[in-house]
């Protein structure tokens, strides 16, 4: 048997001990102020999108004016629909808004009938050959129209919502340019007719996924908003059952909640602005699964930091329990530090017999939660027996002031001078903070 | 110091002197080691807190208290188990470890199921701080042992303590530190008989001598005494409405609390009880509940019952002497008591009265009353004596030991019992603790006497003054114990019972023996008595007593002879008519006395004066036998002694020797020839015991009255001279009978009957020739008279022998002339 004494913890006899305890500590979602931050820095966010969307329409408008009076009146009902789906944007309740799936499904209905309305007087032009120069004189107008959406397209973000769409219309547009040059207008009605409404389709669709993508980011930089602000304001939690005390969160998890800020404040500066690269889903991503991943995360991280404090107290609980225990057992109380002063770390508390040997006792973490204590003996009974004896006694002591212990272990080894001199141990504390 | 030392509770405070003299080791016994203290200023404490402010108050920094249910515990900060500066720093319970949260406790450590068991040392921690606490002597350390008993068994898997223990019993320990040992015994003797058979603890037996030899044994803690009972009572009426009846009768009925000898707990519980139940605080209360002694509080004051004593009066008078006691000096007094007589005449009730009367003089604490013989001294192994007589002496305390037949202690000749060894244990404590005990040894005057003197130590022990002797009571007093007897058996008596009954006491009181039973013989009249009286009546049990119910053997009232009856064997002898005469004198007196019934008539004493050989050793018996038919001696035979069997060689011996005489002349005549040899100036050289023998002779003449009758016989001249050696010797002797010589004529006859006694005949001639020589002799110095006479016979009977021898035809049974020698002067 030597000096040095390995006292477990019996961990589930802890556990059972630590959720008798109370609750642990959870992240505070409904705390004052946190909503109305949250609220207003979307409403901020759909207002910037509203702007830009307002901005691009009245862009798309003044382009639009020059178009002939066959396509104004189609074009009109789509700005029309436009505006007040950028409109709604800063309505909060969902339910209210249009979804941009209605808004398309609109648009194409819309389309089929202006095309049947197309369709019938293109049947007229073939019946009455009277009327070839009124339709030829209507194809040089759809090609203007085609001409003229093709500039307010070319002005809109296509590349980015419908990538090389408007480079194949574009080559068409030059095809039938070149047609109407080398033949009958009139002959070519039904084609540029088909042209001008790939266009317009396009400049709706570029639009419509605009305006989607923006809505989207802004919903997805709430989200990030809202965990990085739940984040900051559960920098410090109070612990359950204990008026006043708190755990700083951060400390608790090792930087952990640093960490995860840093982390979101990073995907945040990536996802904002209209430059974000970001695709719509995977702003939608953000928003179903890397947001309430962080959720997630930083519950966890409270959880973790409160159960680690609690764990912390319960150490220096036992180690004066501990001390108690030895007290009883005629030994006085001499001092005490923390590794490194550190609450987080092992608790050292050294205590003097009457006849002058000295005990060490280390309370140290295991885990997050559990404890290991460790009894260094500096005397000079060499009586193996009574050593032995003693370290029982202790474990007992401990075992009836409610510390669940387990046997004593012999470490097999004298305790090494320097773990008996705390100066030492607080000097390396200084030097490392 | 001394304020501090108010906290310390009387009872305490020899400890705590003994405590503050630096001793090592103390025992603390008897039933005050478990009982509560109220102190000075009323609280109420228990030991263990009075022993700590008592150990306090002696300069102790550490007291600390070792039991098997609590191991070590401290009762202050100052005792924290802690060393040095560092224990006074740390003075709370715990040492708060603060954690993230402060010191806060997140769980209270689980509750032991007993609330006020608090967390104790294990085995192992408790000795090993004990030796380090004892060991060390850094801080005055007092280790309190509590029920060592229970330790001592528990010592037997725990070597170290049994070693550490050991060694402090030895004294070696720190210095100035103290080990105090609780015992649940109640007695030193116990404690020591324990320690005799502890395996563990042989120390002890050591320390139990310690404490023996300890002026007043420290470590006995007595119940509470009158002031603490006092504040008891005091602060039971102020804290729970304790309702005193009267309160000028407090001081009384503490002072019979405190001599119940009960623990101050039990006082308290009794005196809660009545509390509960709304009983006042009174004696009569107290008294129906048997809590104080009946007898005593009903009897009442001490003095007055001393003052009822009746017959006793010099040991009354003695007693009431007490009552002045001189101031006492730094030398405790010795109040060891000799109390000589015989059985049933009063010691044991006196004894019981010495002790309350100590009581009421502050003198014992408890005045009680510890009865010892032999058997309850002396044990039947070696070893156990010591221990019996320890025990006796312990219970006896702080009041009275009383050993009756004291000398019954001393082993007889080549007996080889350990009745010495008693001897010497009481002597040890009668020497110690003579503050604290009295010793009165009682028994018949002469063993008592021979038993004192046999142990220097011993006679030196009892003050001369405080021997007291208890004469045997006077016929009145007898009779009126006997009527009491009778009365408590509700029998009546009449007057003439009443007188007959005097009368046969008188007899007795006449005849007793040397151990006369005194009361006891009373009580064995009545009883005889009552049960004749039971035979008599049978059923009718209202008949009164009759003179017919006592004992016939003391009634039979013999019939006087007649004076002539009497008489007559003396009128026979030769001459000596004014001889006769005085002795007629004398019988007439006496049967006059007789008639008149006025009182026992005693045997008197009488002086015989006359020359030698004049008959006075034959009047003597003729004396004894007229007395008894007289009815003044049972016996009447005659005891002859001379100086040789009364005086002694050595110094002491002679008193007994002479009482021993008597004793055999008990009854019948003590018959001292030549009395004078005994007094100063006779025959003795140097060291005369002779006037010893005069004066124990005086006292017993007058003393035993009327149980033996002296004659002294010697010439005249002498015999003034024996009176005179004692001033009250002359008035004992009633009469004095004058021996003259004898004519001629009634020596002659003396020669004839002396001569026809063995069956001679005398012839005229020899009549005549044994006149002319005795004419002669009769004038010579050394005449012997009747001795002379013998001696003439004598010598005519060798000379008859002689004649017949020459003529074989002679009459050897006749003397002649020729047989006669020649007067010639």
């Amino acid at each position: 048997m030597s000096g040095t004494k390995h006292i477990m913890v019996d961990e589930s006899a802890w556990n059972s001990a630590q959720q008798a305890a109370g609750r642990l500590a959870q992240v505070q979602r409904e705390l004052p102020g946190m909503l109305e931050n949250i609220r207003r820095q979307n409403l901020a966010d759909l207002n910037r999108v509203q702007t830009t969307l307002s901005r691009r329409q009245d862009q798309v408008e003044k382009g639009l004016s020059a178009l002939s009076a066959n396509t104004r009146q189609l074009e009109a009902w789509v700005d029309v629909e436009l505006r007040e789906q950028a409109a709604g944007l800063t309505d909060l309740r969902n339910e209210t808004r249009k979804t941009a799936e209605q808004l398309r499904r609109d648009l194409s209905r819309e389309r089929s009938e202006r095309q049947a309305q197309f369709q019938k007087l293109s049947d007229r032009v073939d019946d009455l050959k009277a009327g070839r120069e009124r339709a030829s004189e209507m194809a040089r107008a759809f090609y203007q129209d085609a001409r003229v959406m093709h500039d307010v397209v070319d002005c809109l973000p296509h590349e980015r919502f419908a990538p090389g769409r408007l480079d194949r219309l574009h080559q068409r547009l030059a095809d039938a340019g070149r047609m109407l040059q080398e033949q009958e207008a009139a002959y070519s009605l039904g084609t540029v007719r088909q042209l001008y409404h790939d266009l317009s389709e396009l400049r709706a669709d570029v639009q419509l996924l605009e305006t989607d993508w923006l809505r989207t980011q802004a919903e997805a930089l709430t989200a990030l908003h809202r965990v990085a602000e739940t984040g900051r304001l559960n920098a410090e939690v109070p612990v359950p059952d204990l008026p006043g005390a708190t755990v700083d969160v951060d400390h608790w998890t090792d930087g952990g909640l640093s960490e995860l800020l840093a982390e979101i404040q990073e995907r945040t500066r990536v996802a904002t602005g209209e430059q974000s690269p970001l695709t719509v889903e995977e702003l939608r991503a953000i928003i179903t699964q890397v947001a309430p991943g962080y959720e997630a995360r930083l519950d966890s991280l409270v959880e973790r930091a409160g159960r680690r404090v609690v764990a912390a107290q319960f150490r220096a609980n036992t180690a004066e329990q501990v001390i108690d225990a030895l007290a009883d057992q005629g030994f006085a109380f001499v001092e005490e530090t923390y590794e490194e002063g550190d609450f987080r770390a092992a608790h050292y508390s050294k205590l003097r017999h009457h006849d002058s040997s000295e005990v060490v006792v280390e309370v140290a973490p295991h885990g997050d939660t559990g404890m290991a204590i460790r009894v260094l003996s500096y005397d000079d009974e060499r009586s193996q027996n009574r050593r032995s004896q003693r370290a029982q006694d202790l474990s007992q002591v401990l075992r009836r002031n409610g510390v669940p212990v387990g046997e004593a272990t012999d470490a097999g080894i004298e305790p090494a001078p320097e773990q008996r001199d705390f100066e030492r141990i607080r000097a390396r504390s200084q030097g490392a903070r | 110091m001394k304020e501090r030392s108010l906290a310390v509770p009387e009872r305490l405070r020899p400890l705590y002197e003994a405590a503050g003299e630096g001793v090592p080791m103390l025992l603390l016994y008897r039933e005050g080691a478990r009982d509560a203290f109220v102190t000075e200023d009323y609280h109420r404490v228990d030991l263990s807190q009075a022993l700590h402010d008592m150990l306090h108050a002696t300069g102790f920094q550490r007291i600390v208290f070792f039991s098997i249910e609590n191991m070590l515990t401290v009762r202050d900060a100052g005792s924290r188990l802690g060393h040095g500066e560092e224990a006074q720093a740390v003075r709370r319970r715990r040492h708060a470890v603060a954690g993230p949260l402060g010191t806060t406790l997140l769980r209270e450590p689980p509750r032991p199921e007993r609330a006020e068991v608090r967390s104790v040392m294990t085995d192992v921690s408790a000795i090993r701080l004990m030796r380090s606490l004892m060991n060390k002597g850094d801080a005055r350390t007092a280790m309190i042992l509590e029920r060592i008993e229970v330790i001592d068994a528990w010592l037997d898997g725990h070597r170290d303590l049994a070693t550490a223990l050991e060694s402090w019993l030895d004294g070696r320990m720190g210095a100035g530190n103290l080990c105090l040992l609780l015992f649940d015994n109640e007695e030193l003797s116990q404690i020591e008989r324990y320690a005799q058979d502890s395996r563990n603890l042989p120390g002890l037996r050591a320390a139990v001598r310690a404490e023996r030899r300890r002026r007043g044994t420290p470590g006995r803690i007595e119940p509470p005494q009158e002031a603490e009972l006092t504040r008891l009572v005091h602060r039971l009426h102020v804290k729970q409405g304790l309702a005193i009846a009267d309160w000028a009768a407090l001081p009384l009925i503490v002072r019979q609390m405190a001599a119940a000898g009960r623990t101050l707990r039990d006082w308290e519980g009794r005196l809660r009880g009545l509390c509960d139940r709304g009983q006042p605080f009174e004696a009569e209360t107290l008294r129906e509940r048997k809590w104080v002694d009946g007898s005593m509080s009903a009897q009442g004051d001490v003095w007055a019952r001393l003052a009822d004593l009746k017959g006793l009066e010099p040991v009354r008078r003695h007693l009431e002497n007490l009552r002045w006691q001189p101031p006492e000096g730094s030398e405790p007094v010795a109040r060891h008591m000799v109390f000589t007589g015989n059985p049933g005449t009063g010691k044991t009730t006196v004894a019981r009265l010495v002790g309350e009367i100590f009581l009421e003089l502050g003198l014992l604490r408890r005045g009680h009353l510890v009865e010892a013989s032999r058997a309850d001294l002396v044990g039947q192994y070696v070893g156990e004596t010591a221990i019996k007589t320890e025990a006796v002496i312990d219970r006896a305390l702080d009041g009275v030991l009383f050993i009756d037949e004291a000398y019954t202690l001393k082993d007889g000749e080549g007996a080889g019992g350990f009745g010495q060894e008693a001897i010497d244990v009481l002597l040890a404590r009668m020497e110690n603790d003579r503050q604290r005990l009295v010793v009165i040894v009682a028994g018949y005057g002469d063993p008592i006497r021979e038993f004192l003197a046999s142990n220097p130590g011993l006679e030196s022990r009892f003050p001369k003054a405080n021997c007291l002797d208890f004469p045997d009571y006077e016929p009145p007093m007898l009779a009126s114990i006997c009527r009491t007897f009778l009365d408590d058996r509700k029998l009546v008596r009449t007057d003439a019972f009443d007188a007959a009954l005097d009368k046969v006491v008188d007899r007795l009181y006449r005849q007793r023996t040397e151990r006369f039973g005194n009361a006891r013989a009373m009580r064995e009249l009545a009883d005889e008595t009552a049960q004749r009286w039971a035979l008599r009546v049978r059923d009718d049990r209202r008949s009164p007593l009759d003179p017919r119910d006592l004992p016939e053997r003391w009634t039979a009232d013999p019939v006087p002879p007649p004076v002539a009856e009497l008489l007559g064997p003396l009128d026979s002898l030769i001459g000596m008519r004014t001889l006769k005469e005085s002795v007629r004198r004398t019988v007439l007196r006496i049967q006059h006395n007789q008639r008149r019934g006025r009182g026992e008539v005693p045997a008197p004493h009488l002086l015989f004066v006359g020359p030698p050989g004049t008959g006075k050793t034959t009047v003597a018996r003729q004396i004894g036998r007229i007395f008894r038919e007289l009815g003044l001696l049972s016996r009447g035979h005659v005891i002859e002694v001379d100086r040789a069997d009364l005086v002694a060689g050595f110094v002491g011996q002679t008193a007994p020797q002479v009482r021993k005489r008597i004793e055999e002349a008990r009854d019948g005549v003590l018959f001292i020839d030549e009395a004078y040899s005994l007094s100063p100036g006779g025959e003795a050289v140097g060291h005369d015991f002779g006037r010893e023998a005069i004066d124990t002779l005086t006292r017993e003449m007058e003393n035993r009255r009327g149980q033996f009758s002296v004659i002294a016989a010697g010439y005249p001249a002498e015999m003034a001279r024996f009176l005179a050696a004692n001033s009250g010797l002359a008035s004992r002797f009633g009469e004095r009978i004058e021996f003259s010589g004898y004519e001629v004529a009634e020596l002659v006859e003396i020669l004839a009957s002396m001569a026809a006694a063995e069956g001679y005949t005398l012839s005229p001639q020899a009549r005549t020739k044994s006149s002319a020589w005795l004419e002669v002799a009769r004038h010579a110095p050394g005449f012997g008279n009747a001795r002379t006479v013998r001696g003439l016979l004598e010598e005519m009977v060798a000379r008859l022998a002689a004649r017949c021898a020459e003529e074989p035809g002679a009459d050897p049974n006749a003397f002649h002339g020729e047989d006669v020698p020649d007067a010639h002067r």
